[in-house]
């Protein structure tokens, strides 16, 4: 009796040390398994759309104009899975804002690319000098503009300074990718800062540091789904809907590259975060994944239904079936933000996480 | 596995704003104002006694951020976080709420605000976020804090707003950030951000100057602001660009030589992690404290000199006011903490701890 006594006073006394979270091999798991192969399918899909904008330019036509919308369709999901990371290479030299200049509030943005398509701004014509232009004008909307966007069907019978603006945007896309993954992944690049955390060369103090900033990255990135892109544009009712201010609907891949943002969540989680959580904590990784799915399987139904996404918004039923995806996504928002941190000893930083 | 002393509290259901170490007794005076996160979700603003002992709070119906006290100590308004659109008035002598008002529907408070000398006017950061337009917005409180105007303050996102010891000129820190309420707290510009800082006569309502940093330092967002004795206007900002940029995040402005940063060692500022919470100066307004809740540090600086002299580990620490010799401060799990105290309330507090008595004696 006294033995087992014993046994289960230092079963007990062992555990907690035992269940101490390993920030650092998380920290290396998701750089290796996500972060890095995410950039590089990013950096890959920005190459072979530069690639198809070239053979545009070169032999407009049907074919070559559905190739590089193909392209494009590829491009923006990839950029989707990634979009999460707005901290280390994309905050260098605003590469963020270069690639994806979204909320386009007031559309300037767009003003600037109409001005540039309507006077045929030759400094837009070269990668070189279109990357020292305004972030609006060369990223990701801007090309989506030029290649679906109000009269982009001309370039199918070559529309010259048109197509040649979109080739030289898909170069600078191209650029951009290649030093995300490059700032990630070189000798010294943001990917050993994070598995470097508590050295004097990182801007982390610690891994717990590191894999808070992670977790923060996929909170934010739910919540922009939800609040911004979903939310901001359904409104209260069909007839208050603004789907207009969501991105990537004039490619009508508004629907998909939500769910891009998601499944680049639910990778990051599961790539190597999710297995930090003890053994008696790891219910919520169930939780995450019933909201997480429960969000999925309503927009990949809408997304089934093959309306695109202005005509969704204004339905009743796709307006209800949209406002229902807010219940479980403020849910997983809620277990990412709130049960990983406790789950796993991180402070909540009431005023860290702030930003005031 | 670990448990926080917040999750705990949660599991357990508590609720309320009880301190662990009691209320204070009744014959203790109000000295500090903080607004508060409590473990059932809900906000509220405090009012503490000069050991940190809270002497009542109020409810607030979202997140609070910093209060503005009138100079005879005797009425404090806390306003909402941006984008909110409230602002509490307390009676800190009658230890109650007196009354709530807001900005125009056009307009949100940004959270920072201050009194005039004769406790007449009250001005208060604000976004015309339709026209991206920073203002501080002036309230008559013998009328009922009825919005009588605003002045510009010559830049985007101002944020905190200080009168300067001569009762007359207001220092506004303009962040330089668009944000709208269309997009909650997204920042919309940070590739064309231009922070300043803005020097407003507000007698005749004037811009008199606006400053800004070289351009080098374009992605500092000036926030927050303390005057020091010799009339220095000490800064904190939040750097936007990259992570692995050394940037020094503390500077001293006056209308002389325009602001300059205080240099410091590369690791000084490393262990503030980009980002500037809270700013304070000591009572005999020789002494400068910053506050970084994201680097759980605190340094403290001779305003003199403008080198540091002291250096505090506090994770989540960020709210900063002086008392006595030197500074209270406060952090998110709860703590107040002071040369002379170290007190736990079961609350996260929020970004700033206002002192009833902030200028340097005269």
């Amino acid at each position: 009796m006294r033995a087992t006594l014993t046994a289960f006073v230092l079963s007990f006394a062992i555990a907690p040390a035992l269940a101490t979270p390993d920030f650092e091999t998380a920290v290396t798991t998701v750089i290796e398994r996500v972060v890095v192969p995410a950039h590089e399918s990013f950096s890959d899909a920005a190459t072979a759309q530069a690639i198809t904008m070239e053979r545009l330019c070169a032999q407009p036509g049907t074919g070559s104009l559905v190739d590089a919308r193909a392209a494009f369709e590829t491009l923006a999901l990839a950029w989707s899975r990634i979009e999460m990371f707005r901290f280390g290479p994309a905050r260098t030299e605003n590469r963020f804002e270069k690639l994806f200049y979204w909320p386009d509030r007031k559309g300037r943005g767009l003003k600037q690319v109409q001005a540039i398509l309507a006077t045929e701004d030759e400094t837009a014509s070269a990668a070189k000098r279109l990357s020292q232009k305004s972030v609006a004008v060369q990223g990701l909307p801007a090309l989506e503009f030029v290649l679906f966007g109000t009269g982009a069907d001309a370039l199918e019978s070559g529309s010259t300074f048109r197509c040649t603006y979109g080739q030289a945007i898909a170069s600078v896309v191209a650029d951009n990718a290649t030093a995300l993954l490059t700032g990630w992944t070189e000798a010294d690049g943001f990917a050993d800062a994070m598995r470097n955390a508590g050295s004097m060369e990182s801007p982390y103090q610690s891994h717990q540091e590191a894999v808070q900033d992670l977790l923060r990255a996929a909170s934010e990135q739910v919540q922009i789904v939800r609040d911004l892109k979903i939310s901001a544009s359904i409104g209260a009712g069909p007839e208050k809907a603004k789907p207009k201010r969501a991105p990537f609907w004039r490619s009508d891949l508004t629907m998909a590259t939500m769910i891009a943002n998601l499944d680049g969540v639910a990778a990051l989680l599961s790539g190597g975060l999710v297995a930090l959580l003890p053994e008696d904590e790891i219910r919520h990784a169930s939780a995450l994944d019933f909201e997480m799915s429960q969000a999925r399987k309503t927009l990949d139904g809408l997304k089934s239904t093959g309306s695109d996404w202005t005509a969704l918004a204004g339905q009743t039923e796709g307006h209800q079936k949209l406002s229902y995806t807010l219940i479980p996504l403020a849910g997983a928002i809620r277990v990412i933000a709130e049960s990983f941190p406790a789950a796993l000893g991180l402070t909540l930083g009431f005023n860290s996480l702030d930003g005031d | 596995m670990a448990i926080d002393r917040r999750s705990l509290l949660l599991g357990l259901g508590a609720s309320g704003v009880l301190s662990v170490t009691g209320f204070a007794t009744a014959k203790s005076e109000p000295a500090f104002v903080a607004c508060y996160g409590a473990p059932d979700g809900t906000f509220g603003a405090a009012v503490l006694d000069e050991d940190a002992n809270i002497l009542f709070t109020e409810r607030l119906d979202a997140r609070g951020h910093d209060a503005a006290i009138s100079g005879d100590g005797r009425t404090a308004v806390v306003f909402a976080r941006r984008p909110g659109r409230f602002a509490m008035v307390l009676d800190l002598i009658g230890r109650r709420r007196l009354r709530a008002f807001a900005p125009p529907e056009n307009r949100h408070f940004y959270g920072h605000g201050f009194f005039s000398t004769d406790g007449r006017l009250l001005f208060a950061t604000e976004n015309d976020f339709e026209n991206e337009r920073g203002v501080l917005g002036v309230y008559d409180v013998s009328a009922g804090y009825a919005r009588i105007g605003e002045i510009e303050t010559g830049g985007i996102g101002p944020h905190e707003a200080i009168l300067m010891s001569d009762g007359r000129t207001a220092i506004v820190a303009n962040g330089g950030i668009v944000t709208h309420p269309d997009y909650p707290r997204q920042k919309l510009n940070l590739a064309t951000m231009a922070p300043s800082i803005c020097v407003i006569d507000i007698n005749a309502g004037e811009v008199l100057e606006t400053a800004s940093l070289s351009a080098q330092f374009r992605q500092l967002s000036l926030r927050h602001m303390a005057e020091a004795g010799d009339g220095g206007i000490w800064f904190g900002g939040q750097y936007e660009g990259a992570e692995s940029d050394h940037v020094p995040l503390v500077g001293c402005f006056n209308r002389d030589a325009g602001p300059v940063l205080v240099r410091a060692s590369e690791t000084l500022y490393r262990g503030m992690s980009q980002y500037i919470g809270s700013v304070a100066v000591s009572l005999d307004g020789t002494r400068i404290a910053t506050t970084s809740p994201r680097g759980g540090q605190v340094i403290i600086w001779d305003a003199i000199t403008r080198e540091p002299i002291e250096t505090h580990a506090i994770p989540d620490v960020c709210g900063v006011a002086p008392k006595g010799e030197g500074f209270a401060l406060s952090d998110g799990q709860g703590g107040v903490h002071s040369q002379t105290t170290m007190i736990d309330h079961v609350v996260a507090w929020d970004n700033h701890l206002e002192a009833l008595v902030t200028s340097a004696p005269t």
